[in-house]
C-alpha cells in the first residue's frame, strides 16, 4: 500500500490544499502489465502453433481456460491500483473522494472545525481511521496496514491543525 | 536490504478454522508440506514393495505382473504429483516467495486455499483407482505414469483408468491455479525496490516453474481428456481403427512430460543456490547467469520432448534435431553446476546439514546429467530405451536429485518455519544414510540396464540377480535414513530448542531471515524498502 502526500494551492480558491492519495502498492506499472500479458498470449500462441495442439479441441479448450485464467488474474490484480482514496484538506473543507473501477465516484465533505479524526478498533480492523462530524462518518485508508493507518491519522490531524492555525493567523 | 517493520497483533484463527479455511500463505505452505510427507510415505511404501519383489528372481509377493504395474503406476504418479511438486513448488513456494519479495501474502489468498484442497481430492481419486476394476478381472490401473494407449484404453476397460485420469485433471487444475497465483504475486506484489534482478534465485526458480506449468499442463489435460473421450465416448484420437494415432498421445504426453522434469527440479535449483551462498558466506557467483540459465533450461526444455520417443519410428532428420537440442540443455545446466562450485570457491564453507544435502545434490545431479547426455544420442538410446539404465538416469535427476533439494530446503528453512533448531547430529546421519542408500540403490541399475534388463517387469532372468539384490539393499538403507529424518523432526519439536531469527549468520541475506522465527501470522504490514 502506498500513501502519497503533497501540498499545493487550489487554483479556484487560491487556498492552500494538502492532498493525501492512498492506493495499493503494485510492483508492475500499466505498461509492464501490458507487456507481460502480451508476452503470455504470444508465448502460448507460439507453443500451441509449434506443438500442433491447435488441431485438437480438448487441448484448445484447456489452453483457452488457462490463458484466460492467467490474464484475468493479472488484470484483476493490477486493477486494484485503481482503487484510490483522495483526502483533500483545506481551510474550508476536508473532502474524501473514493475512486474505484467498479463503483461510482463517492465524495463526502467535512467541516475542518468540527471534524474528528479517530482511530477505532473493531473485530476485523485494528486502528481504522474514521473521520466523523455529527452523524456523518467515513473511514479512510482501510487498505493500509495498521501502522500505516496510525501514521495517516497523525498526518491528517496535523494537516487539519495546520490549516486551522493558518486561518487564525489571518 | 532494509529491515522490515513487523505488524502488531491481529486476531489469529485457531483450530479447524485456521487449517481448513486458511488463506494465510504460511499455513497453506505448511499444509502442502504435510501433504507431501503423506504422499511421500505412500509412494515410498510402493517403491519398497517393488524392491522387495525384485530382490530375487521369481515371484515373491505379487501374484501377477498387473499388481506390480499398479504399484509402479501409483509410485510414479504419487511421487511426481503428490510429493515432489506439492513440497518444492507448493510448500516452499507458498512459504517463502511472499517472505522473500516482501509481500504481505499471495495475490489471491482464497484461490490459494482452493489450490491446496484440490490436491487431497485428487489423491483420493488416485487411491480409489486401486480398488476398482482396471483390466478384466483385476483391480487398479497398471498403465505407468505415461498412460500410453492402447494399454490405457483397450487393455484397461474398467473404470480404474478413468479415476486416475480424473485425478490428474484435478491435480492439474490445482497446479494451474497455484501457478497463476504465484506468477501474479511475483510480478505484482514485490516490495518497492525489489526489482526482478534483485529477486532471490529461489523466487526466480518458482516463477519459471509456474510458467512451465501453465504452458505444459494444459497440453497434458487436453491429452488425457482425449484419452477419456476415446475410452468412454467412442472418439478415436488415439485409435488407428478410427483414423487416430497412438503415437500422437506420446507426443502430447512428452510435450508436458519433459518440461515436467524441469518443473520438478527448477525449485530445487533455487534452493541449492540459496543454501550454497548462505553456507559459503558469499553471494552466489554469476547471479544473472544463474537466473538466465534457468530461463534457458525452461525454454529449451520445451523443444526436446521427442528424445523420449526415439524408438517410435521418427525419421533420421527429426532424431538428429532432438539429439542436438537435448545436448544443448547441458550448456545452461553446466553453467549452474560451475556457478555453484565457483560460489563455494574461496568461501568460508560451513558443512551444516543443508550444505551436505546441497553437495550431495550436485553429485547426484551431475551423475544423472552425464547419463542424460549419453541417452540423448538416438543411436545409443535405441539399445538402452526402456532399460534400467533409463530408470537409473531419471531417478538420479528428478527423483533422488529433487529429494535431496527437498531435504536441503527442509533443513535450511526448518528453523525459520518452526522456530526450533533440529539436531545437527541426526541431520548428518540422515544425510549419510540417504546418500549411501540412494547410490547403492540406483548406481547398480546402470549396470543392470547396460546388461539389458528391461524396466516395468515383475520378474527377470537369474543373470540380473546380483545387482538387483544390491539395489534392494540400498533401498532398505534409504528407508533407515528416512526413519532418522522423522526421529529428527520429532526430537526437534520435543526439545523446542530456540533457533533464533537467523541461525545461519551473515551468509543468510534474503528477506525472510530478517523476520522472527517462526514469522508472525501476518508479515510485512508495512512494506519493506529494498535498497
Amino acid at each position: 500500500m502506498t500513501l502519497y502526500h503533497k501540498s499545493s494551492k487550489a487554483l479556484a480558491s487560491r487556498e492552500p490544499v494538502e492532498t493525501f492519495l492512498i492506493w495499493p502498492h503494485r510492483s508492475l506499472n500499466a505498461k509492464g502489465m501490458a507487456i507481460l500479458i502480451s508476452g503470455v498470449v504470444i508465448g502460448f500462441g507460439i507453443t500451441l502453433a509449434t506443438s500442433g495442439g491447435l488441431r485438437y479441441w480438448p487441448i484448445i479448450a484447456v489452453v483457452f481456460l488457462t490463458v484466460f485464467g492467467l490474464v484475468y488474474g493479472l488484470w484483476r490484480n493490477s486493477q486494484a491500483v485503481r482503487n484510490r482514496e483522495i483526502v483533500e484538506v483545506s481551510r474550508r473543507a476536508i473532502r474524501v473522494c473514493c475512486l474505484s473501477p467498479v463503483t461510482q465516484r463517492r465524495t463526502i465533505d467535512f467541516n475542518p472545525y468540527w471534524v474528528k479524526v479517530r482511530l477505532t478498533t473493531d473485530r476485523y480492523v485494528e486502528d481504522r481511521v474514521v473521520l466523523s462530524e455529527g452523524q456523518k462518518r467515513r473511514s479512510v485508508g482501510d487498505i493500509l496496514s495498521a501502522p500505516e493507518r496510525r501514521t495517516l491519522a497523525k498526518a491528517l490531524q496535523e494537516s487539519i491543525d495546520r490549516h486551522l492555525a493558518l486561518y487564525q493567523r489571518r | 536490504m532494509a529491515t522490515p517493520a513487523v505488524a502488531g497483533a491481529h486476531e489469529d484463527p485457531r483450530g479447524l478454522r485456521r487449517w481448513l479455511l486458511s488463506t494465510n500463505h504460511k499455513d497453506i505452505g505448511t499444509l502442502y508440506l504435510i501433504f507431501a510427507v503423506v504422499g511421500g510415505l505412500v509412494g515410498g511404501f510402493m517403491s519398497i514393495g517393488m524392491r522387495l519383489e525384485l530382490q530375487e528372481p521369481g515371484m515373491q509377493y505379487f501374484t501377477d505382473g498387473h499388481g506390480f504395474n499398479v504399484f509402479l503406476t501409483g509410485h510414479g504418479l504419487i511421487m511426481v504429483f503428490f510429493m515432489i511438486m506439492p513440497s518444492l513448488f507448493g510448500g516452499f513456494g507458498n512459504w517463502f516467495v511472499p517472505l522473500m519479495i516482501g509481500a504481505p501474502d499471495m495475490a489471491f489468498p482464497r484461490m490459494n486455499n482452493l489450490s491446496f484442497w484440490l490436491l487431497p481430492a485428487a489423491l483420493s481419486l488416485l487411491v480409489a483407482s486401486l480398488f476398482v476394476e482396471g483390466p478384466p478381472g483385476n483391480l487398479g490401473a497398471g498403465i505407468g505414469w505415461t498412460a500410453y494407449p492402447p494399454n490405457s484404453t483397450a487393455s484397461h476397460p474398467g473404470p480404474a483408468v478413468d479415476f486416475a485420469i480424473l485425478s490428474l485433471h484435478v491435480a492439474g487444475a490445482s497446479s494451474i491455479l497455484s501457478s497463476i497465483n504465484l506468477i501474479t504475486t511475483i510480478f505484482n506484489m514485490r516490495a518497492p525496490g525489489m526489482t526482478m534482478h534483485k529477486m532471490p534465485l529461489f523466487v526466480w526458480s518458482i516463477l519459471l516453474t509456474a510458467f512451465l506449468l501453465v504452458l505444459s499442463l494444459p497440453v497434458l489435460a487436453g491429452a488425457i481428456t482425449m484419452l477419456l473421450t476415446d475410452r468412454n465416448f467412442d472418439t478415436t484420437f488415439f485409435t488407428p481403427e478410427g483414423g487416430g494415432d497412438p503415437i500422437l498421445f506420446q507426443h502430447l504426453f512428452w510435450f508436458f512430460g519433459h518440461p515436467e522434469v524441469y518443473i520438478i527440479i527448477l525449485p530445487g535449483f533455487g534452493i541449492i543456490s540459496q543454501v550454497i551462498a548462505t553456507f559459503s558466506k558469499k553471494p552466489v557467483f554469476g547471479y544473472l547467469g544463474m537466473a538466465y540459465a534457468m530461463v534457458a533450461i525452461g525454454v529449451v526444455g520445451f523443444v526436446v520432448w521427442a528424445h523420449h520417443m526415439y524408438t517410435v519410428g521418427l525419421d533420421v532428420d527429426t532424431q538428429a534435431y532432438f539429439v542436438l537440442a537435448t545436448m544443448v540443455i547441458a550448456v545452461p545446466t553446466g553453467v549452474k553446476i560451475f556457478s555453484w562450485i565457483a560460489t563455494m570457491w574461496g568461501g568460508s564453507i560451513e558443512f551444516k546439514t543443508p550444505m551436505l544435502f546441497a553437495l550431495g545434490f550436485i553429485f547426484l545431479f551431475t551423475v544423472g546429467g552425464v547419463t542424460g547426455v549419453v541417452l540423448s544420442n538416438a543411436g545409443i538410446d535405441r539399445s538402452l530405451h526402456d532399460t534400467y539404465y533409463v530408470v537409473a538416469h531419471f531417478h538420479y535427476t528428478m527423483s533422488i536429485g529433487a529429494l535431496f533439494t527437498l531435504f536441503c530446503g527442509w533443513y535450511y528453512w526448518f528453523p525459520k518455519m518452526t522456530g526450533y533448531m533440529y539436531s545437527e547430529t541426526l541431520g548428518r546421519w540422515h544425510f549419510a544414510l540417504s546418500f549411501i542408500g540412494v547410490n547403492v540403490t540406483f548406481f547398480p541399475q546402470h549396470f543392470s540396464g547396460l546388461a539389458g534388463m528391461p524396466r516395468r517387469y515383475v520378474d527377470y532372468p537369474d543373470a540380473y540377480a546380483g545387482w538387483n539384490f544390491v539395489s534392494s539393499l540400498g533401498s532398505y538403507l534409504t528407508v533407515l535414513g528416512t526413519a532418522v529424518f522423522f526421529v529428527g523432526i520429532y526430537l526437534a519439536f520435543r526439545r523446542k530448542q530456540p533457533a533464533g531469527n537467523n541461525p545461519w549468520g551473515t551468509g543468510a541475506t534474503t528477506l525472510e531471515w530478517s523476520l522472527t522465527s517462526p514469522p508472525p501470522f501476518h508479515c510485512y504490514d508495512t512494506l519493506p524498502q529494498i535498497k
